[in-house]
């Protein structure tokens, strides 16, 4: 399996390497599966629908952002493909399926709100030591600017311009 | 749930879908080209048989003469050469001139990234053939 993240693969399909996309594929058609899987609740209509929200994804791929995240794109995707199959088949929806596609929505959400958090995640781990942990101390830890100023025997002030510069590289990084 | 791998289908139809979107691209490419390159011959011929008809070319034969003619005539026969030209069909061909070339480098990355997707779909072939023999 690549070490190439997203981005990588994605650039390299937009510069013309059709065959990065596999490793998409094979990194997404799991969790994708899943994903559809619950809406539609049958494993072959997951796996078509998986399909051919990949062949969608291909054909929009010169479109991304590689610099923007690209998991939520794929799910994005998946979740109108998957759309369109329901409304192609005309199912009727019961009022079970209405709250499990109800239900579905939020779990969209949360899928999207994981990634998020993965992605500032990774981009904490990239700024520098003393941004990190001021950044660690006060949002995820919540202390406040007294009680971080006390942990890293650091003027008030300091801990003050830390958060704001942290907070600017972090804008930079996710924007 | 059972997940079921839909890699190889996957690439299966993305490489059928490449194959025909690069033959268009190519297709459509080459088409304007011979297009651009089909109506510059036609005003360089159309500019070529006008300066015939005028006898324009005979104004050249200045410069087989000898030196003392030429330096005494050469600027008034330039001057008369240069008045005959057929302007509108030359303009008219450096400008189709200008498309080509602009055809050219503004599909430069385009043409580098169709190159890329063709070797690897040629490749794809000689793999596939090779897997049946």
């Amino acid at each position: 399996m690549s070490d190439r993240s997203d981005e990588e693969l994605v650039r390299a399909i937009q510069s013309g390497d059709i065959f990065a996309f596999e490793q998409l594929v094979v990194r997404y058609q799991r969790k994708l599966q899943s994903f559809v899987f619950r809406m539609l609740g049958d494993d072959q209509s997951a796996a078509d629908v998986a399909q051919e929200s990949f062949i969608n994804l291909y054909k929009t791929i010169d479109r991304v952002d590689s610099t923007k995240k690209f998991s939520s794109y794929v799910f994005s995707i998946a979740r109108n493909t998957a759309l369109s199959h329901i409304r192609k088949t005309k199912k009727e929806i019961s009022i079970e399926d209405l709250e499990i596609a109800i239900e579905d929505e939020s779990l969209y959400q949360q899928i999207v709100q994981k990634e998020d958090a993965m992605y500032v995640r990774r981009a904490v781990q990239r700024l520098d030591f003393k941004y990190r942990r001021v950044i660690q101390l006060y949002y995820f830890d919540d202390l406040s600017y007294e009680e971080i100023s006390t942990a890293m025997h650091l003027p008030i002030n300091t801990i003050r311009t830390h958060v704001r510069r942290a907070k600017d590289m972090l804008r930079k990084q996710l924007l | 749930m059972k997940s079921i791998d839909v890699s190889e289908q996957v690439m299966q139809k993305i490489v059928r879908f490449e194959e025909t979107r690069t033959r268009v691209w190519l297709r459509r490419f080459y088409i304007f080209l011979i297009t651009l390159v089909i109506v510059l011959g036609v005003y360089l011929w159309i500019s070529w048989k006008t300066m015939s008809d005028l006898h324009t070319w005979d104004l050249l034969n200045l410069f087989s003469e000898d030196w003392e003619i030429i330096t005494e005539f050469w600027s008034e026969t330039i001057m008369t050469f240069f008045i005959e030209l057929p302007a509108e069909t030359l303009i008219a061909a450096l400008v189709v001139g200008a498309g080509i070339v602009g055809a050219f480098v503004i599909t430069k990355k385009r043409r580098k990234i169709i190159a890329l997707r063709r070797t690897q779909l040629a490749n794809q072939k000689i793999k596939s053939k090779n897997k049946r023999v």
